[in-house]
C-alpha cells in the first residue's frame, strides 16, 4: 500500500516538475480539476533540439514542416537575404520566444533562423498545439494573443525606423533587451555590431559611437558578455528623445 | 445584431469560410458598419474588445502616435484586409484606424469565433492563417524601411495599390489614390516634398501619370524594376 502511494506521489511530483519547465505551460491554463492527474500524453511528443552558436534551426526557403519552436535557453536571430547577398535582420529572439509563428500557412520559410549562442529549443507540432487549444478555450485566446503581439512588435519596430534618431534607437534597443531579461539587472548582446546596426537601420560605426557615448557618461557598463545600465533613468530619457551629443 | 448574408453579398466575400457555420441559418457572425470619410473606426488607446474588422469596401489608414506629439501612418488597408489583428487580447489600440473614403467593414467577434471554432477547426486555422499573414507583412514593412531607397518604397506602394484594386475587380492601370501625399510621406518615411519629387521623377520617365489623385500606370514593368532597385 505504502509502496503504491509513493509511486503515485512520485509521478505527480514528476509531472509537476515537467510542467514548470514546460514552455507550453502558459497555454495550459484551465482544465485538470485539483487532484486529478493531468492527461499529459501529448506533452511527450515534444522534442528538444540543441544548437550550437552559428547553427541553423531552418533556412530561407526550407519546406515548412508544421512545427513551432520555443526557445528554452539561448538566443536566435531571424533574418532574410538581402539583394546584396548579406543578411537582413528581422529580429532577435531570446528565452521564452516562439519561432515559426509567421510560417503557419506558408509552404516555404521566408526567413531563416540561426542560433547566436548555444540554444535549447523545444519543438511542438502545430497539430498537437491545436488539440491542446481544442481542450482549453482560454488557451486558444492566449495563442491568438501571442500571434497578435508579434504583429504589434513588428509594427513598433517599423515605426521606430521611420522616425527616431540613431542614439534613440540604440537606447531603446538596450532597454528592450533588459526588459526581456525578465527582472535581471543585466542583459547580453550575443549578436555582432553589424547585426545590431542592420536591425536598427544604422551603420555599425554609428552603433559603436552611440554605445561609447553612453559609456562615457557612465550610463552604460559593458562587460565581456553582459551589460548593465547604471544610468537607467538617463537612458530612458534618451530613448524618449532627449538630445545627446555623440562626440565631445 | 445579425446581418442577412444574402443582402450582404457574403457569397462574394473571400473570408466567407471564417464566418460560415458560426451563426444560425443564413445569418453571419459579424455585423456591418459604415464609416464615413475622415471618421475613425477606432482610436488609439480605446479598448479593442474582442473585435476584428474585415474591410468590405473603401480604405483606411492606420495612424500611430509617436513620442513628441508626432503622428505616423504605419499602414494603409483596403479590402480584403483585416483591421485590428494586432490587438487580440491587448488592453488598448496602438493605432487609430481612419477611413480615407466612405467605407464599410464587417465587425467580427474573434472570441466567439474561437469558441465556436473549437468544434470547427477550419475557422480557427483560418484565424491563425490571417495572423501569420499579418506577421509576415509587418516584418516585410520593417525590412523595406531600412533596406530600400524611398524611390523603391514609393514604387512598391503604387504597385501594391494597383494589385489591390485589381484583385477587387477594378482596373489595375487606372485608379484613384485614396490617401494624401502627406499620408504617403509619413508611411514611406520621407517629407511630403520628397513624395512630390518622386512622383515627378516617375512621370518624367513615363512610368505613370497623376492628375490630382487620379493615377494612370503607363509602364508597370519599369515600376517593378524600380521597386526591385534595378533602376535608378
Amino acid at each position: 500500500m505504502g509502496h503504491r502511494l509513493r509511486l503515485v506521489a512520485d509521478n505527480a511530483a514528476d509531472g509537476m516538475r515537467r510542467c514548470q519547465v514546460c514552455p507550453l505551460n502558459a497555454l495550459c491554463l484551465d482544465e485538470a480539476p485539483p487532484g486529478s492527474a493531468p492527461p499529459q500524453q501529448p506533452c511527450l511528443e515534444q522534442r528538444c533540439v540543441h544548437l550550437d552558436g552559428g547553427e541553423h534551426l531552418f533556412r530561407v526557403s526550407d519546406e515548412v514542416d508544421q512545427h513551432l519552436h520555443i526557445i528554452r535557453s539561448g538566443d536566435v536571430k531571424l533574418y532574410q537575404h538581402g539583394s546584396d547577398g548579406g543578411q537582413h535582420i528581422i529580429e532577435f529572439l531570446g528565452p521564452g520566444a516562439w519561432i515559426g509563428l509567421e510560417s503557419l500557412n506558408e509552404e516555404q520559410r521566408h526567413a531563416g533562423a540561426v542560433a547566436l549562442t548555444p540554444c535549447e529549443i523545444a519543438t511542438v507540432p502545430y497539430a498537437m498545439l491545436t488539440s491542446l487549444l481544442d481542450r482549453q478555450p482560454r488557451s486558444a485566446e492566449a495563442f491568438g494573443q501571442l500571434l497578435s503581439c508579434t504583429i504589434a512588435r513588428h509594427q513598433q519596430h517599423a515605426a521606430m525606423l521611420r522616425s527616431t534618431s540613431a542614439v534613440q534607437r540604440v537606447a531603446q534597443f538596450l532597454l528592450q533587451r533588459l526588459e526581456q531579461a525578465q527582472g535581471m539587472a543585466r542583459a547580453t548582446l550575443p549578436m555582432s555590431r553589424q547585426d545590431i546596426a542592420d536591425y536598427l537601420g544604422l551603420t555599425s560605426s554609428t552603433v559603436s559611437r552611440c554605445l561609447s557615448a553612453l559609456r562615457r557618461r557612465g550610463w552604460l557598463s559593458m562587460g565581456q558578455r553582459a551589460y548593465t545600465l547604471p544610468g537607467l533613468v538617463d537612458v530612458e530619457l534618451v530613448a524618449a528623445g532627449a538630445p545627446l551629443a555623440l562626440d565631445d | 445584431m445579425a446581418t442577412n448574408s444574402y443582402r450582404s453579398n457574403c457569397e462574394r466575400c473571400s473570408h466567407l469560410n471564417l464566418c460560415e457555420g458560426t451563426a444560425a441559418n443564413d445569418q453571419i457572425a459579424g455585423h456591418r458598419l459604415r464609416v464615413r470619410r475622415h471618421d475613425s473606426l477606432y482610436q488609439a488607446g480605446e479598448s479593442p474588445g474582442n473585435r476584428i474588422y474585415s474591410i468590405r469596401s473603401g480604405s483606411f489608414k492606420l495612424v500611430m502616435n509617436r513620442p513628441g506629439d508626432e503622428e505616423q501612418v504605419i499602414a494603409f488597408a483596403m479590402s480584403p484586409d483585416f483591421l485590428g489583428l494586432n490587438t487580440l487580447g491587448a488592453a488598448g489600440h496602438t493605432a487609430s484606424a481612419i477611413a480615407l473614403e466612405d467605407s464599410e467593414v464587417c465587425v467580427i467577434d474573434w472570441d466567439r469565433q474561437a469558441f465556436r471554432g473549437r468544434r470547427q477547426p477550419m475557422q480557427r486555422n483560418g484565424l491563425h492563417a490571417l495572423l501569420a499573414d499579418e506577421i509576415r507583412r509587418a516584418q516585410q514593412a520593417a525590412l523595406l524601411l531600412h533596406h530600400t531607397h524611398s524611390r523603391q518604397r514609393m514604387a512598391d506602394l503604387v504597385l501594391s495599390l494597383s494589385q489591390a484594386y485589381h484583385s477587387n475587380g477594378y482596373s489595375s492601370r487606372r485608379f484613384r489614390l485614396p490617401m494624401s501625399r502627406c499620408d504617403i510621406a509619413s508611411y514611406i518615411g520621407v517629407s511630403a516634398e520628397c513624395v512630390s519629387r518622386l512622383i515627378d521623377q516617375f512621370r518624367r520617365k513615363g512610368m505613370l501619370q497623376l492628375h490630382r489623385r487620379d493615377l494612370t500606370l503607363l509602364d508597370p514593368d519599369a515600376l517593378q524594376r524600380t521597386a526591385a532597385g534595378a533602376e535608378s
